[in-house]
This record gives structure tokens, sequence and C-alpha cells, in this order.
């Protein structure tokens, strides 16, 4: 089976290292600590799925989406918003802007954001269950 | 697919490794608005120093319970939404929480794991 390719658009980098923990075992990560980088290298690369923090500096994430979906191979990925802000009404408003999902951080309960993942790539992105200790650590 | 307690740790370690020099910058942005509320042209020293704090306050607020430090996620909250006359008092409590933190660490270390350790359960 393909691997499919998760881009994860974020610049905290503690965050990245958890989040490529967590998925790098199951999925071919494509990672990006800022929005001009991303768009420049998904647009060459288009992935299966987005990961987009929102507070990126200088161009935030639902502008970083807005010029994703200017771009056919990009149009119908599939985004999820990561956020640290969560306020009242967050979800709604970031599915108005053209996300799929969106999750909060910090990312206490990984099982909330492996589900979205999974829901958005469909049961052929599924990965199955098992720890990720011992062969990923180093 | 879950984290396991060995990858769990070093990504602990690798976050509280990042502490430290945060805190240097906070001490350095506290003296900024202690200074900005004393000199004349310290106004937009003051704000920048805010701004960066702000910032500093979400990254917490956005990482700390991710690694078991829900303490920094609340402060850093705190200190991103406080009010300009509060912000000294909420950068206070979260150096406080930053310091309590590192001399655990120091005092009481997680096991070191390495590549060759064997698997936990």
């Amino acid at each position: 089976m393909l691997v499919k390719r998760i881009a994860l658009v974020e610049d905290n980098d503690d965050n990245r290292a958890l989040i490529a923990a967590l998925l790098e075992d199951r999925y071919r990560l494509l990672e990006y600590a800022d929005g001009p980088s991303a768009l420049a290298g998904l647009v060459d690369e288009p992935p299966d799925l987005i990961l987009l923090d929102i507070s990126l500096p200088g161009m935030d994430g639902t502008e970083v989406l807005a010029k994703l979906r200017r771009h056919d191979a990009l149009r119908q990925v599939p985004a999820v918003a990561l956020t640290a802000h969560a306020m009242r009404g967050d979800r709604e408003r970031f599915l108005e802007q053209g996300f799929n999902e969106y999750v909060s951080k910090p990312i206490v309960d990984e099982e909330i954001l492996l589900s979205a993942i999974h829901r958005l790539l469909g049961a052929e992105g599924n990965a199955d269950d098992g720890g990720t200790d011992g062969g990923t650590e180093g | 697919m879950s984290l396991g307690p060995q990858v769990r740790a070093r990504l602990r370690r690798r976050f509280v490794g990042g502490l430290l020099g945060q805190l240097d910058r906070m001490r350095a942005l506290d003296i900024q608005l202690a200074e900005g509320a004393q000199l004349a042209e310290g106004a937009q020293l003051a704000e920048g120093a805010r701004e960066e704090l702000r910032t500093i306050g979400h990254r917490l607020a956005g990482t700390g319970s991710s690694f078991g430090l829900p303490r920094l996620s609340t402060l850093g909250r705190a200190l991103e939404h406080a009010p300009d006359e509060q912000m000294r008092p909420a950068l206070a409590a979260l150096m406080d929480a930053i310091g309590d933190v590192l001399r655990s660490e120091d005092k009481d270390p997680p096991p070191p794991s390495s590549p060759t350790s064997p698997s936990s359960p």
C-alpha cells in the first residue's frame, strides 16, 4: 500500500517533534515551520492531508490555507487546523474558512488528533494500533 | 497508536531543555517592562516586550500540557491574555513555575533511555 503523505506546518519545534513521533512510523511526513515554505513545497509535492497551525509567524494558518486552495492539486486536500486559541466557536469558524477538522493544542489526548487524521484519510489511511515505543526511540 | 513512555520521556526532556533559554528571555523582557514604566521613551519598549511575552505565553499554553506540564499551559494562557497592567504578575508566576520545573528536573531527572533500551510494554 502506498504510504500516505501528511504535511505538518507548525512553527513550534516541540509540537512538531511530538506530532512527528506520533505519525512518522505510519505516514510520510512533510514538515514545514512556516507558511511560505509550506506553500513552496506543497505545490510541488501535494500531500494527502495537511495539519496546519493557525498561529504561524508572518502568514497565519488561515491565510496559508486560502493560498493553498488556489492550486488545483491542493484544492481538495483535507486540512486540519491546529490551534492553541481554543475559544468557543473556533471549530465552526475554522470549518467555515475551509478547514475540514479542528484539533486544539496542547495535544494531551493524541487519539483526538489520530482520529481526525483517520477519519479524513478514510479507511485506507488508517494506521493499525500499536505503540511507537522502542523502535522510534532516538 | 500512541506514544510509549520512552518516546514521551525523550520529548519531555527536549521540551524542558528549551525552557532555560525561554526563562532568560522572559527575565530580559521583564526588565524592559519595568524600564518602560519609568522611562519617557519606554512606552514603545514596553509594548514590544508585551507583544513578545504574549507570543511566549501562547506557545507555552499550546505545549506545556503535551509534555506533562499543565501548569505551564495554564500560566502561559494567563500571560497571553493578561491585561497590560497585570502582565508582570502573570509573568512572575510563569517564571516561578518554569523555575520549579527546572529545579525539579535537575534534582530528579527522568531515567535515561537509549535506542538500545528494552521497550516498555
